[in-house]
Parts: structure tokens; C-alpha cells; sequence
């Protein structure tokens, strides 16, 4: 029982980082209909940022444990940001009205960019986060000793959602954005600017990568440059499985497949963890081809 | 060749602008420089170049990414299928070909058929459930495909793929009595297959398949609506790239004598896809520079190590924003027309515009 | 002789009945008409007849076969083909290639056969390319047969996709509109396009606004209001139904 729970948290925990990442995926591609690989990468920078801040910076040595990490929060979701908007400046705005496929490789060959980047500037041996970053307080749940820090990686990714769910949902900008996501000729002719409901989207979605890659280096200390890699396929697949372009099928599909993974991991074997992952992807594609939760686009024949 | 101003005056822009001088190259000049090509061997060794051994590998590794990106471009370029994840039928074909020559002691040109065979087969299988699903996801199934393959090599499935280190001491290929195992051998077995890969998948293009792929990849409810079996189509266009996957594997294992997952990963089939797209998707002659430049164009930046992905990549941004059809975009295909419509104009009218004789150019 | 025969076929989309047990039959050699006011469901008959959606209810029968759950390349190989209200050609490829899309499910060589350039292969190859031919020549379009079809004026891509339906080598044509578009002069050409087609024992079943047309070219014509049929018969007969008067008069539908 002890071991489930602990695979139970360990698995919301790592489902809530792949739920944030997978949000910037979804909203991309629900408005732009293109899958942006260099999203992976913007995760990394993310982490990478963060170590900069926390490690070399000693930001919370420097102003305290909550202002210090407050700040880095801050900091990273900007900094990664102002990335992701530059990205889709440089690298998807001229190609919006080409064919996918020359988007699909454009958005490749920023990721391999961003990528060796992050290698130049950082090196490419793996860094780590300092454990002594946050105090390593525990707090018992169902007597189950717990570190906080698993608890406040969950917390925040869920505080997160719930308020992007609420300015999607609630707000005349969420509004835009899910026109532009149903019919970006439509929204243009209803006087909405979907050229800024895309650079919007790609100023949350980078924030919300970047915060989870702060959160994974916190998380788990060692970061390396490729590392966004295989989060960035693991967060996509969590949107495709949620169903993509839908907000809340992100959430879902991002802590759906964090329990699966470490329960997979916990119950099935380890060395087949990323294998099971991809198993269900499939499964669930040739039952349901458009996810569990519904896509919100209606396909147009 | 009359040129018509029929055609310019009009708003029906004819298929070839001009009405046929489309040939970059005069046949002679194309004969030539393959003839050139193939003597490169030759040439290297005429001339002592240091670094002979070096580029003839080099060539040889281009020449397995263009027969392994010929064979996306049917699933990619010819069926628009986004098939990220060609690099498991390639493994499929070298872990057959390394079993059958380690443990059964198989001839590696004997085991060439059943790899193909092998990687078509498994193409059938996982591509059936997945082969309607739209664009993007299908792009992310072959990914997942890809991985659980390199997954499943890695932990030794099966007990027959040698786990994280592969199999090792692959025997070379024999034809004939004569070994093949130095550059300059694997150099012209290798180009070979390119050629017999080219001339075949030229005729499967120009063909009644070639042309239901082309109709459903421009518009797959038209297609089924006039009479192809677009679900069966599909899948054929998969198995057979998945075969030609597979023989590539078999070229793969014998060349290298050593395979381990880690050769066929995801970023392998990232790789091809990016040949495919930015050489010109379901253009051969696109295809075949697409390798060149991918493959052979880095080795000569080789001395900046640690900056050539990151200009890679910002080389392909650059290409796909000034290029999105990619280099070299297929033409439109001739038609010869039987008698008595040889003698009707290319481009709209019967008279004047003399029929053209050259014969089909992809 | 009997062709077709729809049997209470009933189709609704989401709470919507679009068609509500139509009945209908259709002979072999004659030109019917399908008339009616926009939103009676007829392109939707259209559609459950050649497959592109799914019956709810009822049965299609077609010259001794069921249809239902048969997939749309099945139906055109049986001797069905249509073209669309909306142009659905392949606009980027030549108009030769587009009658040889038609021509495909009529031809037998298959991937072996292609990758090998058999010589059977080559033989039909250049025996369809005359029959694509032929068939342009029908609508009269051989001599734009290398231009891009979706560079075609208007009325010559319609012709265009009736090449294509006829190059199936079609029992029953279905043309969904075929003179929508049209000016005057090339709906008069239609028309003996229609009575060609007819000619060569190719049945016709027609969706149509233009109610001059209509008259001039149909044997027999049906008339769709709410999803069924409230009346059939010669156009003449039609003319005077008090229920098609009052159906037509109450959408104001004039042309």
C-alpha cells in the first residue's frame, strides 16, 4: 500500500510537469494546426534558466527561500517567453500559409537550433540542481512520509491549469483564442486579430514550458541540453491521448499518462516504461482517432 | 518548340510552361555524369588523394540515406503519409539480416529478401489499425513505433537482439565468390541498389499506382469517390517503403558488421523525413540531392564539431521559409499520347505546338 | 428495366431528419430528374447512393446488388459514379490525369506489374490513355487535355468531372448540379451532352435549379421536400402538381 501511494504521487507529480509542457503543445496546434517540436527544447531552456538563477545566481540564498524562488519562477516563465515568441516570429510566422509539411520541418530545425544552443551555452555534460535549493521539509500523507517539493510541483501545475482554464474560458481574449482555434477565417472575419491570438499562444505556452522545466530541475536535479527531447514527445503524447487542441484533455492525458508510467514502471518494468507509454498512445489512436477527450476543431470535410 | 501565346494570353497556364523544355540536363550530359560518378572510386585512387578512403564511406553512407528516403518518399512524398517513424522498418530488415547470418549462419545476400520481407510484413501489421488516422497523428504513431522498437531491441526482446550493444561480427556479402568489404566495393553495391531503386520506383510512380497515391494524397474522399481503394492503397504504399526499409537494413548490417538500437532511432527517422521534404517531396531527383545535402554537405564542415547541428538547424528554418516546396519540387508527369491524339498540342491548342517526343521525365 | 431502387432510405445527422423514407426507382436508359427546395436532402439521396454517408434505414438496391455498407470505390466498380454540387476535381493535376482517375478502377495491372514495367503493363497503359482521351473528346476537351484542371473556366471543369464519372465506364451517372454556374450557351450544350451520355446507354439521375433545363432534358422527374418525395412523374405532369407548385412558391424558389 506504502509503494502504491508512493507510485501514486510519484506519478502526479511527473504527470503534472507533463500536463504543463503539453498545454503549450495543444493551444499551438489547436490554433495553428502545427505541431511545434521546438516546444521540447523551450522546456529546456526553461530548466537551464532556473539553474542559472538558483544555482550560479544562489537566488535563494540571496533573497530568501520563497522571494528567491518567486522571482526565479517569474524570471524563467519570461525569459522563456519572450523564446517562444521570438521562435514563432522567426521560425513559424512566414511559413503560416505554406504547406504543413514545411512547417513540420521548420519547427524541427528550430528545435535542433534551440537545442545545440543550449548545448553551446551551457556545455553538454549533464548540470544539476542543488537538493538544498528548497528546505527538505517532509509532510505526512496517508502516513506516508512526503517531500514537499513533490507536493508544490503538483500544486502549482494544478493551480496553473485551473487558472489557464479560467482565462480560456472566462475572459474575452480565452475567447479569441478559441475561435482562432475553431475557424481562423471565421475569427479574422468576426474583427479578431488571430496574428496576435497566435503570438499570444506562444508567450503562454513557452511560460508554462519553461516553468516545467524549473519545476523538473527542482524536482529531480540533474538537467541535460537534450532532455527536452523525450519530455517534449512524452508531453505531446499526454495532448494527443488528451485529445489535442483541448485544454483539459492536456490536463487529463498529461496526469493519465504520469500515473501510467510510474505505475508501468513500479508494476510492469522499468525498462519498458517509455514503451509502455507508447503502447496506450497507440491503443487508444486505433479506438479513438481523435483521443479521449473530443479534439474541440471540427474537422472539416 | 512553337511557343504558344495562346497559352500566355489565356488564364489556362498549361501544365509546362514553354510546352516542353523542361530537361535541365540534354541526356548526354546526364549519361556523362553518371558514368563520372560511378568512376569516382577510380578517380580517387588515380589520383592518391589522402583522404580517399574517408569520402568513399562518406558516399556510401549517402547513398543507404537515399535508398532508405526513396522509400519514404513513396509513403511521404507520393501517398502523403507523414511517416516519422520509417526507421523501425530499417531496423526490422538489419536485426533479420544479423540474426539469420549470426545464428543460422545464413549468407548475407540470402537473408536480403526475407529482411525486406520481414520489415513489409511488420509495416502490414502496425500500419492496418493506424493507417486512417489523420496527419498529425500519424506522425506521432510512427514516432511511438519507432521508439518501442529501439525499446524492445534494447531490452533484448526475444532474446535474439544482443540488448543495449547489439549484435556484433556480421559477416560481408559475397556475390559471386568476390567479398565485398572495402569502400570501394560497398561503393558501387550501394549505388547500385540507388540505381535499380530509382529506375523501379520510376516506373511505380509513372504507373496506375504511382497515380492513385498522387489522387489521394491530393484529395483522399475524391479519390475513394471515383473509384480507388484508398484504404488498401495506402497500406501498399507503406508495405512496399517499409520492404525497400528493410533491404537498406540488410546493406546496413553488412557494412557496419556491427548494430545496436541506438542506430535506429528517432532522430534516424527525423533525418529522413527532413531528406524527403527539403530535397522535394515525391521528387526523386529531390530526394537524391536531399541526401547529398544532409548527409554528405556536413561532413565537410566536420572541423566545427560543436556548431554544425546548431547551423543545421537554422539551415533548415531558413530553407523551408524561402523554399517550402523543398529544392527541387516534382514536375508535373508526361504523357505520351497514343496515335491518333499524338498529334494534339501540349498546351491547349491542336495545330501549331509540335508534339512532344522526348519520353517521360519524372 | 429496373436500375435502381431506393427503399425507404432515412438519414438523420444529429436530431436533423435530412431524409425521411424516400422511395424511388429508376430504369435503366432514362434521365431522371431530382428537384426540390434547398435543404430538401437531396444531395444527401445522392450521398447515400454512392456511399460517401452511411444509410440509417432502408436498403439501395442497384441492378441485383445491395449497397448498404458498401464503401464508395466499391460502388463506382459496380457501375455508379457521380460528380459533385461543389467542383471536386484534382485541381493541381492535368486534366488527363483527372479522366485517368475515372479510368482506374477499370484497369487491372497492380503494383507488381508497375514497379516492374511489365509489358502488359505498358499495353494498358496506352490503351487507357486513348480511352481518357475519347472521353474528353466526348465532353469536348481533348485539346486542353495537358492543361491544369483547376485552371479550367467554370463550365469546362464541370465537363470536365463528367469525363472523369464516365470514365469509370458508369451503368448510372449521378450529376449533382451539373449546370450550376453555367451560362446560357453552356447549359444549351449540356443538354446534348445529356442526350449523348443517354445515347450510350449510360442512365442519368440529375440534381438541378435550372427548372428549364430540367424539363427539357428529364424523362421523369422527382420532387424532395422536408427529406421525401411528394411527387413523380413526366415533367409536364410536374408542371401542374399543385403540391410542387406550392412547395416551390412557398421558398420562393424561382430559377
Amino acid at each position: 500500500m506504502d509503494f502504491f501511494i508512493q507510485q501514486l504521487t510519484n506519478g502526479l507529480t511527473v504527470g503534472g510537469i507533463y500536463a504543463l509542457i503539453a498545454l503549450g503543445y495543444t493551444m499551438v496546434y489547436g490554433v495553428m494546426k502545427l505541431i511545434n517540436f521546438a516546444h521540447g527544447e523551450l522546456f529546456t531552456l526553461g530548466a537551464y534558466i532556473g539553474f542559472t538563477l538558483l544555482v550560479t545566481f544562489n537566488f535563494t540564498g540571496l533573497f530568501g527561500t520563497v522571494i528567491g524562488l518567486g522571482f526565479s519562477v517569474i524570471l524563467v516563465s519570461c525569459l522563456v517567453a519572450v523564446a517562444g515568441h521570438l521562435l514563432e516570429r522567426v521560425a513559424y510566422r512566414p511559413l503560416r500559409h505554406s504547406d504543413r509539411l514545411a512547417a513540420v520541418v521548420s519547427a524541427l530545425g528550430a528545435s535542433i537550433f534551440l537545442q545545440n544552443a543550449i548545448m553551446l551555452k551551457w556545455g553538454a555534460q549533464r548540470l544539476a540542481y542543488k537538493p538544498n535549493i528548497l528546505p527538505n521539509v517532509s509532510v505526512n500523507i496517508f502516513g506516508q512520509p512526503m517531500p514537499f517539493i513533490r507536493i508544490l510541483v503538483f500544486l502549482v501545475a494544478v493551480f496553473v491549469m485551473f487558472g489557464l482554464y479560467i482565462f480560456i474560458n472566462r475572459t474575452r481574449t480565452g475567447m479569441a483564442i478559441r475561435a482562432a482555434a475553431i475557424d481562423q477565417g471565421a475569427a479574422k472575419l468576426m474583427g479578431i486579430d488571430v496574428s496576435r491570438v497566435i503570438a499570444l499562444v506562444f508567450i503562454i505556452g513557452p511560460a508554462l514550458g519553461g516553468l516545467a522545466g524549473l519545476m523538473a530541475g527542482l524536482l529531480y536535479g540533474p538537467i541535460n541540453f537534450n532532455m527536452g527531447q523525450i519530455y517534449g514527445l512524452k508531453a505531446f503524447t499526454a495532448a494527443i491521448i488528451g485529445g489535442i487542441g483541448n485544454i483539459q484533455g492536456a490536463m487529463v492525458g498529461g496526469l493519465l499518462l504520469g500515473l501510467l508510467e510510474s505505475m508501468g514502471a513500479a508494476y510492469i518494468s522499468v525498462a519498458w516504461k517509455d514503451g509502455i507509454t507508447f503502447m496506450v498512445l497507440i491503443v487508444i489512436l486505433v479506438f479513438r482517432p481523435t483521443g479521449l477527450l473530443p479534439e474541440r476543431v471540427a474537422e472539416k470535410l | 518548340m512553337s511557343f504558344s501565346f495562346k497559352g500566355l494570353l489565356s488564364d489556362r497556364v498549361p501544365l509546362e510552361e514553354g510546352g516542353g523544355k523542361e530537361r535541365i540536363l540534354p541526356l548526354p550530359l546526364t549519361i556523362a555524369g553518371i558514368a563520372i560518378f560511378f568512376s569516382i572510386p577510380v578517380i580517387f585512387k588515380v589520383t592518391g588523394l589522402s583522404s580517399a578512403m574517408y569520402w568513399l564511406e562518406v558516399l556510401n553512407t549517402v547513398g543507404l540515406y537515399a535508398i532508405l528516403a526513396l522509400s519514404l518518399n513513396v509513403i511521404l512524398g507520393h501517398a502523403g503519409m507523414f511517416n516519422m517513424g520509417h526507421a523501425a522498418f530499417f531496423a526490422v530488415g538489419a536485426y533479420v539480416t544479423a540474426i539469420l547470418n549470426l545464428t543460422y549462419g545464413w549468407s548475407i545476400l540470402s537473408t536480403l529478401p526475407v529482411a525486406g520481407l520481414a520489415a513489409g510484413l511488420f509495416a502490414a501489421i502496425v500500419a492496418g489499425p493506424i493507417i486512417h488516422l489523420r496527419g498529425d497523428y500519424l506522425l506521432i504513431v510512427t514516432i511511438g513505433i519507432v521508439e518501442i522498437i529501439r525499446i524492445s531491441l534494447t531490452n533484448n526482446i526475444f532474446g535474439v537482439t544482443g540488448g543495449p550493444n547489439g549484435l556484433m561480427g556480421i559477416a560481408r556479402p559475397t556475390i559471386f565468390g568476390f567479398k565485398i568489404a572495402r569502400p570501394q566495393h560497398f561503393f558501387y553495391l550501394i549505388w547500385i541498389v540507388v540505381a535499380i531503386t530509382v529506375t523501379l520506383f520510376y516506373w511505380l510512380e509513372n504507373s496506375r499506382f504511382g497515380r492513385a497515391l498522387k489522387f489521394i494524397k491530393e484529395d483522399p474522399v475524391a479519390a475513394e469517390g471515383i473509384g480507388i481503394n484508398t484504404t488498401r492503397y495506402k497500406l501498399m504504399a507503406f508495405v512496399v517503403g517499409a520492404i525497400w526499409a528493410g533491404f537498406a537494413g540488410t546493406l546496413y548490417a553488412s557494412r557496419m558488421r556491427t548494430i545496436s538500437p541506438g542506430s535506429f532511432n528517432f532522430e534516424e527517422s527525423v533525418l529522413l523525413f527532413t531528406i524527403v521534404i527539403l530535397g522535394g517531396s515525391g521528387s526523386q531527383k529531390g530526394v537524391l540531392l536531399g541526401s547529398f545535402l544532409i548527409i554528405g554537405l556536413p561532413e565537410l564542415f566536420r572541423g566545427f564539431q560543436n556548431s554544425r547541428l546548431l547551423v543545421f538547424g537554422a539551415a533548415l528554418v531558413i530553407m523551408m521559409i524561402f523554399r517550402p516546396q523543398g529544392l527541387l519540387p516534382p514536375k508535373p508527369q508526361r504523357y505520351k499520347l497514343p496515335p491518333p491524339w499524338d498529334k494534339m498540342g501540349q498546351n491547349g491548342n491542336s495545330s501549331q505546338a509540335k508534339v512532344s517526343l522526348s519520353k517521360k521525365d519524372d | 428495366m429496373l436500375l435502381l431502387s431506393l427503399n425507404n432510405i432515412t438519414k438523420t445527422f444529429g436530431g436533423l431528419v435530412a431524409v425521411a423514407g424516400f422511395s424511388a426507382r429508376v430504369n435503366r436508359g432514362e434521365v431522371v430528374g431530382l428537384i426540390g427546395p434547398n435543404g430538401a436532402g437531396k444531395t444527401t439521396v445522392f450521398n447515400l447512393i454512392t456511399g460517401s454517408i452511411k444509410l440509417d434505414a432502408g436498403f439501395v438496391f442497384f441492378s441485383g446488388h445491395s449497397l448498404s455498407g458498401l464503401r464508395p470505390h466499391r460502388i463506382v466498380k459496380l457501375g455508379i459514379s457521380r460528380t459533385f454540387q461543389s467542383i471536386r476535381l484534382f485541381p493541381h493535376m492535368s486534366v488527363l490525369e483527372n479522366v485517368l482517375s475515372g479510368c482506374h478502377c477499370r484497369m487491372q495491372s497492380g503494383l507488381f506489374a508497375a514497379i516492374f514495367h511489365l509489358p502488359r503493363q505498358r499495353r494498358e497503359e496506352k490503351m487507357v490513355l486513348n480511352n481518357a482521351m475519347n472521353e474528353l473528346d466526348f465532353v469536348g476537351l481533348a485539346s486542353k487535355w495537358n492543361l491544369k484542371a483547376g485552371s479550367l473556366a467554370y463550365g469546362d471543369q464541370r465537363r470536365l468531372e463528367i469525363a472523369r464519372a464516365l470514365a469509370t465506364e458508369p451503368k448510372l451517372v449521378i450529376l449533382d448540379e451539373p449546370a450550376g454556374g453555367m451560362n446560357d450557351k453552356e447549359t444549351e450544350a449540356l443538354t446534348g451532352l445529356i442526350e449523348n451520355i443517354r445515347k450510350r446507354d449510360v442512365t442519368v439521375m440529375l440534381i438541378e435549379h435550372d427548372m428549364r433545363f430540367v424539363m427539357h432534358v428529364c424523362d421523369r422527374v422527382l420532387v424532395m421536400e422536408n427529406g421525401a418525395l411528394i411527387a413523380e412523374g413526366t415533367p409536364e405532369e410536374i408542371q401542374k402538381d399543385p403540391k410542387v407548385i406550392e412547395a416551390y412558391l412557398g421558398v420562393g424558389e424561382e430559377d
